[in-house]
């Protein structure tokens, strides 16, 4: 089996493979680069757990081809955070109960993360249609869109922002 | 381990086309969200895969001259933010809205979208609707089909081997026109449809006569359809909410459902029927208000 | 220094955040899925391409000779190895027949996933067709095929009734049932039909076995019950129990299905056969397919009742699909018995249940098992008869309802009754009285549900430090109940700060006895067993200041005294319920242990031209006795919700031409954030007489009124009655 390099950075830091060509980013991310915190549920892009964001952007790393985020920027739940202070949405996700079996948790933080880069402080309407991708079977959603509109609100109140 | 040996990031059309003429068991690869799974399900096993995303003559959206030209690799993403959608073509970001979720729509083009020719896909029956067309580079060179002769049967299209699409070109509309799209499914989200329509309504200066019409139906026959028996019961017409309802009939009672997981036949005839009222309805709605607001 | 213990706070019933909520929102958290092992194989299980046949020939030659296959074994290779746990009958390997599409014929270790996965398809099967049964009319027909016809010779537990392709006949009969439907004013009849669902938890089922140089196994799996896995692979491998080590890992959602052996005995098997540690992991398409959903089920409903709406007797006839083995279904079709006739008042009872063979995969436990069935039925049914006979749908259920000291189904003292309040707390916060508007309908529906007895045992150690480590065979299945509820438990009552406390848990070896995370028990059982833990400590320290009052005042400081960690243990088993035995047969459940009381409300839009049904508001009304931790009972309740919506409007496991005809989350639809509003969850403290500071079992009651409150609304809002789920557009179209 041949393999094709490849480049891209994860969580900021530089990352070089060689792959087979049809590998996915999921299964690169997980087997070969240790990142566990990306989940695999579906393997077809149904359930989001494996949702990384590549240049800011949410895809399902199960359905997306690893040639595909070549030289360009892959971020995931572990890569959200700075130092010990969680990102608003992990904070937001730890105080409003929206973790049970946590499965699903580090796609839906990251697709939150993503929604309030693009939209500071989104409804509750808003964070359903953002997260139509995730599925989680625990929390019945509930916590999750009460922390996604928190952390929102949180946002805009940054005083830096 | 699928079986796919090589990755190609050709950055011209022709270095895509050559490619894939040069190796029948390469694949153009879009956006991937139903290749990925197609391959994942071993249902496709290509040897190689034909990337176009670095191709940047794909990526334009621009209104030039009459018409919108949107790149095959517009994702749907970028025609639910871009303003081009705004008015008389707004269907277009209403069913780019409804395909998948966030994550399917950030990678997912319209051009995958068509070629890959799923009865269900969401953005076919808006273009049908729009009478649009879709160019195609090949190794025979260029051409430009319309989408009413893309769709040939289930999952075939007027792809031949090395063809890719390379944009769709929409008539940009007068101001006195509208459009919509409505999608039956189970759920809101992450949803292949029972049935889905797509209506274009355009209004003569009396603000009543209908002068064109497109009605596209999706998931009720084995391609996506243009329901042309149903427009011709509008086109020259005054429109009244009756004639909408007769137009409806004749869209449920020309398309061929099947029964499937997701429905029976006769459900979803009678759906079609209900969806195609009520797609008509808001064009029209929207046709009106436009023709009565500022024209841009 | 201030010791700890003099700390007055109180944790119990504030929203303590839970231990491991900051590992999982950095990923940081390792699942069994991330758990990998030096020199580990990877296992894959060859599986029938048909439904029901004899196997005629297995052919391993072509999948033992590709590079890198180290062991494949047949059902020839193995002993008579069998599950399940209340009736004998599922060989792990088919030995010389296959009974559904799905079922393990082989199972190969190599080097890598995909070489085992390209050896197993490499593997040639050769069967004999069989005709197959694939409904319980099937089954039960004359001249119906036996699926096992050696089923006499099989162990079974003593309370399972079996017959021929009837796996199980449980039955409940109390009172004159004939007489009074025929005296009564008014007899219901009704049919009813459920759908097969999954629990669908996000993560898999994975499990890695490796050999231990003494020759043990060591095994861990994303399991809800280790010390019942490691029963289970006792019974089933021949193995002595304490050759058996079970560590559970960290849970991606169990829902009832990670509580038998599922992928472990191959992992064992192919592990002493190789040396190496084996891993297997389910891919979505196998849980789909080949686990223990929830089965589908059949009810024939009869009630009778006087002319005001006074329920008189109830007489039914369920039949659930169970599919080919066995599994927790004998029990499972015991609890309709219990749960069928609801919280009201009854003056005679009759359920007749039968868990039934057919040719799909076994059934099993998901979470409220047996229950969501029965109580679709018979909630449905109440708001017709309070339609036919004009009385309000509250009112009919406030009347019949149950009270303290009323007697249940099987003659159990009801005490903690708290079902009235839940009705007028969820009535009031859908707005029960206010007309909803056109298409617009509201509905609700009840339910009762036992907190399971059976085992627990804490240890708590405590250093000179300050620090405690919680020692439970408790499983953390994401719910709260141990990462939370037990530590917030422990905190009050050594008088110290959570933040001190960690656990350790769910491992055969290093933990003491649980029965696991089933039946809502968790919190309740491991609570009791924390609480008698924490006064065997408490009375240690006691004992040592009477010896020497000039001696240490904490625990702490006793613990720097003695330079040693103290070590306080503590186990529960629930009391037994008594009931009337005389009125069951076939049950393993023969009473609800300190039950707890639901009402579930919501509203609804239905689209009466496509028969859309839109989910506007759901409120959720439980008594939970008494709240541990308010933030994770409501996000439990909400989540079981969800759940239950679920399988209202969503889901359904289909099969088709033998197979299951949607293996995937494409077609299988679970519910998405955008299909679904806000659970207002309400928690009404009616306390307990056993449960810790009188909490009751909370994780499973609230996925069971689902159904049948979305059912109401619908009729509500269209006066169109669905009497089989789910509940799509095209049921509600084909149902005016």
């Amino acid at each position: 089996m041949n393999l094709t390099p490849l480049r891209f950075t994860v969580n900021g830091k530089p990352c070089a493979v060689e792959v087979p060509p049809g590998s996915y980013l999921l299964d690169v991310l997980r087997d070969n680069l240790g990142q566990l915190e990306v989940k695999e549920a579906c393997d077809e892009g149904e359930c989001g757990a494996c949702t990384v964001l590549v240049d800011g952007e949410p895809v399902d790393s199960c359905i997306y081809f690893c040639a595909q985020a070549q030289r360009r920027a892959v971020t995931t739940a572990a890569g959200l955070a700075e130092g010990d202070t969680l990102h608003p949405v992990q904070q937001a996700f730890v105080d409003h109960g929206a973790v049970q079996c946590g499965f699903c948790t580090p796609g839906f933080v990251v697709a939150a993360a993503a929604l309030l880069d693009e939209n500071p402080s989104p409804t509750e309407a808003e964070v359903r249609t953002a997260l139509a991708g995730n599925l989680c079977r625990c929390t019945g959603y509930t916590n999750i869109v009460r922390a996604v509109v928190a952390a929102g609100e949180r946002a805009t109140e940054d005083p830096i922002a | 381990m699928n079986g796919v040996g090589a990755f190609h990031e050709p950055s011209t059309v022709d270095e895509a086309v050559t490619l894939l003429a040069g190796s029948p068991d390469a694949v153009p690869l879009a956006g991937g969200t139903d290749l990925g799974v197609q391959i994942r399900r071993g249902k496709v096993r290509p040897t190689a895969l034909v990337a176009l995303h670095k191709i940047d003559d794909l990526h334009r959206l621009a209104v030039a001259g009459d018409e919108v030209v949107i790149g095959s690799g517009v994702t749907h993403r970028r025609i639910e933010r871009s303003a081009i959608f705004d008015g008389a073509l707004v269907a277009l970001r209403e069913a780019c809205e409804t395909v998948g979720a966030v994550q399917t729509r950030t990678v997912g083009t319209i051009g995958g979208n068509l070629a890959n020719a799923s009865p269900a896909a969401d953005t076919a029956p808006v273009l049908l609707a729009f009478g649009a067309t879709v160019d195609i580079s090949g190794p025979t060179g260029n051409r430009n089909v319309g989408v009413d002769q893309f769709f040939l049967g289930y999952r075939r299209t007027a792809l031949s081997a090395g063809d890719i699409i390379t944009a769709v070109r929409c008539p940009v509309s007068t101001t006195d026109a509208g459009s919509a799209f409505l999608k039956l499914g189970r759920r809101r989200a992450m949803e292949i449809s029972i049935s889905c329509a797509a209506a274009f309504v355009q209004l003569g200066e009396d603000g009543e006569t209908c002068t064109a019409a497109g009605i596209g139906l999706g998931s009720v026959s084995p391609t996506a359809i243009r329901a042309t028996a149903a427009e011709a019961v509008l086109i020259g017409n005054p429109v009244t909410d009756e004639l909408l309802r007769a137009a409806a009939g004749v869209a449920a009672t020309h398309c061929s459902p099947v029964d499937d997981i997701r429905a029976t036949a006769a459900y979803r005839r009678q759906v079609t029927r209900v969806l195609v009222h009520r797609v008509l309805r808001l064009a029209l709605d929207r046709a009106q208000t436009r023709g009565k607001g500022t024209p841009q | 220094m201030p010791e700890p213990e003099c700390e007055d706070r109180r944790h119990v019933g504030r929203p303590v955040v839970r231990g491991d909520a900051i590992a999982k929102v950095t990923g940081q958290f390792e699942y069994g899925v991330d758990v990998s092992k030096p020199g580990m194989l990877h296992a894959k299980v060859r599986r029938s391409e048909i439904q029901h046949g004899l196997l005629r020939r297995v052919d391993v030659t072509a999948a033992k000779a590709m590079n890198g296959v180290h062991a494949v074994l047949t059902g020839g290779d193995i002993g008579d190895f069998r599950a399940s746990r209340f009736v004998r009958d599922e060989p792990i390997l088919a030995k010389d027949r296959v009974r559904y599409h799905g079922e393990p014929v082989a199972v190969v270790a190599a080097e890598t996933p995909a070489i085992a996965e390209a050896a197993a398809a490499l593997i040639e099967v050769d069967y004999e067709p069989l005709p197959a049964v694939n409904s319980v009319t099937d089954a039960l027909a004359p001249d119906a095929p036996l699926l096992h016809p050696d089923w006499e010779s099989y162990w079974a537990a003593p309370v399972v009734r079996r017959s021929g392709n009837i796996l199980n006949h449980a039955s409940l009969q109390r009172g004159d049932v004939d007489g009074i439907f025929a005296g009564a004013a008014r007899v219901f009849e009704d049919t009813y039909v459920t759908q097969m669902v999954h629990q669908a938890s996000l993560e898999g089922r994975v499990a890695i076995a490796e050999v231990e140089p003494g020759g043990g196994v060591h095994v861990t799996s994303s399991h809800q019950y280790p010390f019942g896995l490691r029963q289970d692979l006792s019974d089933i491998l021949h193995l002595p129990l304490e050759s058996i080590r079970v560590s559970a890992t960290g849970h991606g959602g169990g829902f009832g299905g990670k509580l038998y052996a599922g992928v472990e005995p191959y992992c064992v098997l192919l592990a002493q056969h190789t040396g190496r540690p084996v891993r297997l992991a389910y891919t979505r398409e196998e849980e789909l397919i080949a686990t223990s959903p929830r089965m589908g089920a059949t009810v024939h409903l009869r009630t009778a009742v006087d002319a005001s709406g006074r329920l008189l007797a109830r007489d039914a006839t369920v039949h659930y699909d169970c599919g080919a083995y066995s599994e927790s279904s004998p029990v499972v079709v015991g609890i309709a018995l219990l749960a069928l006739p609801g919280p009201y008042r009854w003056e005679a009872l009759r359920v007749n249940s039968y868990a039934v063979y057919t040719n799909k995969a076994n059934c099993g436990s998901f979470r409220g098992p047996g229950a969501p069935q029965v109580v679709f039925a018979g909630e449905s049914q109440l708001d017709q008869i309070a339609g036919e006979l004009g009385v309000d749908p509250l009112r009919l259920r406030l009347d019949n309802a149950v009270r303290d000291g009323d007697l249940g189904p099987t003659g159990q003292v009801l005490t903690g009754v708290s079902l009235t309040e839940t009705l007028h707390r969820a009535a009031d916060a859908i707005g029960w009285t206010e007309k909803a508007g056109a298409n617009r309908g509201k509905g609700l529906a009840c339910c009762w549900w036992t907190t399971t007895g059976g085992p627990s045992s804490a240890e708590i150690r405590v250093g000179g430090d300050g620090n405690v480590v919680l020692v439970t065979g408790a499983t953390e299945i994401g719910t709260g109940a141990v990462e939370a509820g037990l530590v917030q438990i422990c905190a009050d009552e050594l008088g110290v700060s959570p933040d001190v406390i960690s656990v350790r848990s769910a491992d055969t070896a290093t933990t003491p006895y649980d029965m696991g995370a089933q039946g809502s028990r968790t919190l309740f059982q491991a609570g009791n067993a924390v609480i008698s833990a924490a006064a065997d400590l408490r009375s240690q320290l006691l004992a040592a200041t009477a010896a020497d009052p000039g001696t240490a005042t904490s625990l702490a400081g006793l613990a720097r005294l003695t330079g040693k960690e103290l070590v306080g243990t503590g186990t529960y088993t629930a009391p037994p319920t008594a009931f009337d035995e005389s009125t069951v047969a076939g049950a393993a459940l023969g009473a609800f242990n300190d039950p707890s009381f639901s009402t579930h409300a919501c509203e609804v839009q239905v689209d009466p031209d496509t028969g859309e049904v839109r989910l506007e508001r759901y409120v959720a009304v439980q008594d939970v006795g008494r709240v541990i931790n308010p933030t994770y009972a409501a996000g439990q309740i909400s989540g079981g919700a969800v759940q239950g919506i679920g399988q209202a409007l969503f889901e359904d496991l289909h099969y088709h031409d033998g197979r299951v005809a949607n293996p995937n989350f494409t077609d299988y639809k679970l519910p998405t954030i955008a299909d679904v509003p806000p659970v207002e969850t309400i928690l009404v403290e009616q306390p307990s007489i056993h449960g810790p500071y009188g909490a009751k079992g909370v994780g499973e009651p609230s996925i069971i009124p689902a159904a049948p409150a979305i059912a109401n609304a619908v009729a509500d809002a269209v006066g169109v009655r669905v009497r089989e789920l789910p509940i799509t557009g095209e049921r509600v179209m084909r149902a005016q």
